[in-house]
């Protein structure tokens, strides 16, 4: 831990303009959820995972002009939902009021586990800032290794991966790395698969591994990373229950306020 | 070419030449960027106007070197007498087009083109994470609804690998556990020291007081940071900035597959390159604003991904310098635009376009060049790098100071350092106090006050760059006073 402030060094960015503000604001999402968690998980199909985004920012994020009470720069709302037993659709929103951009992703996974992606999948977004772009849109699929995007008519190949090479959407992560937790925290390994970040672009060589243990006021956190070619590390810590708690990457700190709906 | 070309200037932020793969660094995968050098040529001595975004931004914008645009740092203000880039090409039939990061004070983007993308808050420093999709996502739309009716001039401003200065910032205050240890990441995987991290300590003033001193104006915090970073923290630092890379070459990647498939691929100029490098540990040193290699040499792509534009494919100009003035008058060539007719300034003193287009080169054909690249720094540096030396130098501050950029004044000149490339392409040992250098010294300054004698530097009036001038002069003053007393 970080004594300054109590954070993990890969989930602390209180530093810069953003010093208290993101400990306070981090230790308080988190701590509201887990003080007071608003989760009825029995007999509902559907689950929503919600997450407060925080931002790693030296400059800050509300300072200046840009001056507000809550340092939080967006949420994401990750729903999946098993399918006939079988298949798992989700739907992801991620709303960033930094970049403008409302990120709509869809798409559905085997019941592996690597929430291997199956079938097509949907990219939506909408900007509202003043410019021209305000929507874009683009469908995905897997062609035997080929992994294939479209654009208004415009067909993109995006990279190959091979059939045996396990391979998933950065947002599936969310349920990959608490089913793996239990085998690569016990046997030590790493665990190696390609990811689609956003359904869009392709990072082929990943691993993810366990990090440590670490208590946040009265919950255990473990902890495990994702290391590859094309993507700045990232850390993911569970919490007892098996839900990541906090994930941070390199600009990004996401912290779980809600979960909505039946189990995962 | 029949018609006039679509141009598209990609660039990318705080990228050192010799970030590329296909150039030969084993550390890092950039399909992308090298797919643009295998549809054109890469020009490896392509240096900057000036290391540092905003100011480099505003010798893109106007063609024009830092010391005249009124941005010769981040705290700039473009004269408001200067034309854009923009507003030149929308007056010669040209539909221009901005997406991403712009950072030209002083300017506002809106007014000279039309954006794309430009973010909620304005693209600055940081968010390369998010802004860099939300950009790529606006081009992609763009060019696959495009209706081509005129010719398009459309420039894309990555922010990364520019979130590297966020990495350096976190390393303020905190300190990471070594991942070596922890078993994350493997030793070969790591990309080795810089052959130049132990460095010749006799640097310029300017050098030392904006970067070296416990207080230094720029980024003093991380350089305390830093202080104690073992060979580990170093490395790792360097892992980390070609990830970025990698994640910028992915967004360019979905640009050029989409390029491909459009009406425009075979008509469309493509212009690759990036503001300024990163030090990345070399002479152990962080971001950019120096003149070391790093941080001014850039990579610089002319290509094509169809057979639209004669331009020669998949060679290396190891040859012609190149420099960040030269973006202008190329698109100029390339649009049809005379460089030497266009209106850049409205003012009857003002300065002339300083570069030369890099068409013809291109196309492989020959021309007269310029024999040497000359670049400034933090307002009071300049360097001048010929086909086999480097001379940094440095202008003692006035005083009181008169706002008008300094030079060409040899009275002023300070200290010096002088690098022979051949022998030492790291520039780990300085030559400018040993005596049989004095005629390459001579050389090139010569070179140095002839170059400036053609600039046209106005009095910056902004109070903002003022008072940084200002500040920065007084620190300078007292270390020159401390030299001269010791």
């Amino acid at each position: 831990m970080n004594n300054s402030n109590g954070l993990h060094w890969s989930f602390d960015y209180n530093y810069g303009a953003q010093n208290p503000q993101f400990t306070q604001q981090l230790v308080e999402t988190f701590l509201r959820y887990y003080r007071e968690p608003k989760t009825d998980r029995i007999g509902v199909e559907a689950t929503e995972y919600i997450y407060n985004i925080l931002p790693n920012y030296w400059r800050g994020y509300a300072i200046g002009d840009n001056r507000q009470d809550n340092l939080s720069l967006g949420e994401v709302v990750i729903k999946r939902q098993q399918v006939n037993n079988a298949h798992w659709y989700y739907a992801i929103q991620y709303t960033n009021r930094t970049s403008g951009e409302d990120l709509q992703l869809r798409f559905h996974t085997a019941n592996d586990l690597y929430r291997s992606l199956a079938d097509k999948w949907y990219i939506q977004t909408q900007n509202d800032c003043q410019d021209s772009y305000s929507t874009f849109a683009s469908e995905g699929q897997r062609v035997a290794d080929e992994i294939q995007l479209t654009v208004n008519h415009a067909e993109i190949t995006v990279g190959l991966v091979q059939k045996d090479v396990p391979f998933t959407c950065n947002w599936a992560l969310f349920d990959v790395i608490p089913a793996l937790s239990e085998t690569i925290q016990g046997s030590g390994e790493v665990v190696e698969m390609a990811i689609l970040e956003d359904l869009e672009k392709l990072r082929p060589m990943n691993r993810i591994g366990f990090l440590e243990s670490i208590w946040m006021g009265e919950t255990q956190l473990d902890g495990y990373y994702l290391y590859g070619e094309g993507l700045l590390p990232s850390y993911w810590w569970l919490d007892m229950g098996g839900n990541v708690a906090i994930s941070a990457n390199f600009f990004q700190t996401f912290v779980l306020r809600e979960i909505v709906g039946g189990s995962a | 070419m029949n018609r006039r070309p679509n141009i598209l200037f990609i660039n990318t932020d705080q990228q050192s030449w010799n970030a590329v793969s296909t150039y030969g660094n084993p550390y890092l995968h950039t399909p992308n960027i090298d797919r643009l050098h295998r549809n054109g040529t890469s020009f490896m001595r392509s240096y900057c106007s000036d290391p540092v975004c905003a100011a480099t931004r505003s010798s893109w914008a106007t063609g024009l070197y830092t010391s005249e645009t009124g941005v010769p740092f981040n705290g700039g203000y473009l004269h408001e007498e200067i034309q854009d880039i923009g507003q030149i090409l929308n007056a010669n039939g040209y539909k221009t087009f901005h997406c991403g990061k712009w950072h030209v004070p002083g300017r506002n983007v809106r007014e000279s083109f039309h954006t794309l993308y430009y973010g909620k808050r304005d693209i600055g420093a940081g968010g390369g994470e998010y802004y860099d999709s939300a950009s790529t996502h606006a081009v992609v739309d763009f060019l696959t609804t495009y209706d081509g009716s005129a010719p398009f001039y459309l420039q894309i401003g990555y922010v990364n690998p520019h979130d590297v200065c966020e990495y350096l910032h976190n390393h303020e205050e905190k300190r990471i556990p070594n991942p070596l240890q922890q078993g994350i990441i493997a030793e070969d995987e790591l990309p080795p020291l810089p052959e130049n991290f132990h460095y010749d300590e006799n640097e310029t003033v300017l050098q030392q007081v904006c970067r070296r001193t416990d207080d230094a104006l720029i980024h003093s915090a991380i350089l305390r940071g830093v202080r104690d970073w073992d060979e580990f923290h170093w490395r790792y630092l360097i892992w980390n900035y070609y990830r970025f890379i990698e994640k910028v070459d992915a967004e360019i990647g979905i640009v050029l597959n989409v390029l491909q498939q459009t009406p425009f691929c075979d008509d469309t100029v493509i212009i690759f390159s990036a503001d300024h490098g990163e030090a990345c540990g070399s002479h152990q040193m962080f971001q950019k604003f120096t003149l070391y290699e790093e941080s001014i040499r850039v990579p610089f792509i002319v290509a094509c991904l169809g057979d639209g534009a004669p331009v020669q494919k998949n060679r290396f100009d190891r040859e012609h310098f190149i420099s960040g003035v030269d973006l202008v008058p190329t698109v100029y060539d390339y649009a049809g635009i005379d460089a030497a007719e266009a209106v850049q300034i409205n003012r009857s003193d003002g300065p002339r376009l300083g570069g030369m287009s890099v068409r013809r080169l291109a196309e492989g054909a020959e021309i007269p060049w310029r024999e040497y690249a000359y670049v400034e720094s933090n307002y009071w540096g300049r360097a001048v790098v010929t086909d086999r030396y480097k001379y940094v130098t440095e202008y003692k501050p006035a005083d009181p100071e008169d706002f008008r950029p300094p030079g060409p004044d040899a009275s002023r000149l300070g200290c010096a350092q002088l690098f022979d490339l051949q022998e030492d392409p790291w520039e780990t040992r300085n030559l400018a106090s040993q005596p049989r250098y004095e005629d390459v010294i001579d050389s090139c300054r010569a070179d140095l006050l002839a170059q400036e004698a053609r600039l046209n530097r106005w009095q910056i009036e902004h109070p903002t760059p003022r008072n940084v001038i200002s500040n920065w002069g007084d620190s300078l003053r007292v270390y020159w006073e401390g030299l001269s007393a010791s």
